[in-house]
């Protein structure tokens, strides 16, 4: 591990402004990603800025029924926070099944949408990079990427997100709210998460000491009736080959409202649209789940050892689907 | 908390329980009296961590029943694979502390 300076901001300008003074400075949070990647000589900082004192971990019910959660909030607080609980289940569960209880504990919401990929070639400084090192290639493309994307991926970076959370925030539209040396601003969800293309380094639009202050989710009574189902290669504490957040609404046995989201196999948080409109007005059952299922994975870009999760992806949405209209049919 | 991703530094001014911590005047912790007893490790490189998780679990109330305790002790990986005689230890602090719970 390199020498690096420590520093404890007490509030919220100073973090920042600190973090903006020097090209080589980080925020520090939870670190269970940003401390790993150190250690393995993968990011080198001159200065990290624990923001740990910062008063930004309130969990707040909003009188829209929606959800404002401090960046700072850890992922175990938020997971069993009632109003979470009540009206967002799928949250907390994406919460539960990700990591471990002691990671849950350390582990900030800001900065899981912060965190890096398990790509095996990001993380080993020896092998090419384009998000390490941009320029230098990708070592997944004919390597081993057996838990890599196969959607929106590039031919400069396949690695898949692997944020759990993320998939229901995207699913419900959240709001991250930012505070940087351009003042405040709030990002939807689905321009906080940048597509590799040809600049895979670049996987938020955050500036250089803009720090995440707040994820909002808008009320959605939808959400009531919710579920993340995570597939993955053993039962705890690993990351998704194919999970799915799912909401739905039936009227009348057809479905009018559905909000649906995929992780494990995107190079984001993956938001269905596609089977989204595919499924509205549909009557609710397995055929056209399956039919929704198989046009959104229609733009699959698979590899080939990653060509399962074609498949299971497909499965993994209309079990979704199932678990939730099951009463209704 | 993990001390793998802890940097000593950020804990200045605060405090840190650990292994050696449990002991009670002398005695052992009744969680690494239970390891003990039902022989919850071999090679022990694991064990300090595996009984802070398991002080914690028994605590906050995550010992309900076998599949429970497997994942709440997830984050902590034995590669003797001494995982039943772990959950047994859990379970005979769980029954000793009766209706406590």
């Amino acid at each position: 591990m390199r020498p690096f300076s420590y520093v404890r901001a007490g509030d919220a300008g100073t973090a920042i402004a600190l973090v903006r003074a020097r090209p080589d400075s980080a925020f520090l949070a939870g670190g269970t990603t940003e401390v790993d990647l150190v250690r393995q000589d993968v990011l080198r900082p001159g200065l990290l800025v624990d923001i740990n004192d910062l008063p930004l971990d309130l969990i707040e019910d909003l009188p829209d029924g929606g959800l404002r959660i401090g960046a700072l909030a850890r992922m175990s607080d938020v997971a069993r926070a009632p109003g979470v609980i009540e009206r967002f289940p799928v949250i907390s569960q994406a919460l539960v099944l990700g990591a471990s209880a002691q990671l849950r504990n350390m582990a900030s919401m800001g900065g899981n949408l912060c965190q890096r990929v398990r790509c095996s070639y990001f993380r080993d400084p020896a092998s090419p990079c384009n998000k390490r090192d941009p320029g230098s290639g990708c070592a997944a493309l004919n390597g081993f990427h057996r838990g890599h994307a196969i959607l929106g991926t590039s031919d400069h970076c396949i690695a898949t997100h692997p944020s759990d959370v993320a998939v229901p925030l995207t699913a419900l539209d959240a709001v991250v709210h930012t505070s940087g040396p351009g003042g405040e601003r709030a990002i939807g969800i689905d321009d906080f998460f940048l597509l590799p293309g040809d600049t895979p380094q670049r996987e938020h639009p955050l500036e250089h000491g803009e720090l995440i202050t707040a994820i909002e989710v808008p009320g959605a009574p939808v959400a009531r009736r919710s579920v993340y189902l995570k597939f993955r290669d053993r039962q705890s504490y690993e990351f998704a080959l194919a999970s799915v957040a799912a909401a739905v609404r039936i009227e009348d046995g057809v479905i009018a409202e559905v909000r649906l989201a995929l992780g494990g196999v995107g190079t984001r948080p993956w938001r269905a649209r596609r089977a989204e409109a595919a499924l509205l007005g549909q009557p609710a059952g397995a055929a056209s789940f399956a039919e929704a299922a198989r046009q959104e994975l229609a733009a699959a870009t698979p590899h080939p050892m990653n060509a399962f999760k074609v498949e299971l992806a497909q499965r993994a949405i209309v079990r979704a689907l199932n678990t939730l209209t099951d009463g209704d049919r | 908390m993990l001390t793998g991703l802890t940097l000593a530094v950020a804990c200045e001014g605060r405090e840190v329980t650990t292994i050696e911590g449990l002991a009670m005047d002398g005695e052992l912790h009744p969680v690494r009296a239970a390891f003990v007893e039902q022989d919850a490790f071999q090679c022990g490189y694991c064990t300090p961590g595996q009984i802070m998780s398991a002080v914690k679990l028994l605590e906050e109330g995550h010992a309900g029943d076998d599949a429970e305790i497997a994942e709440w002790m997830s984050g902590n990986i034995c590669r003797c694979a001494a995982y039943p005689n772990i959950r047994a230890a859990i379970r005979g602090v769980r029954d000793a502390a009766g209706g406590e719970r």
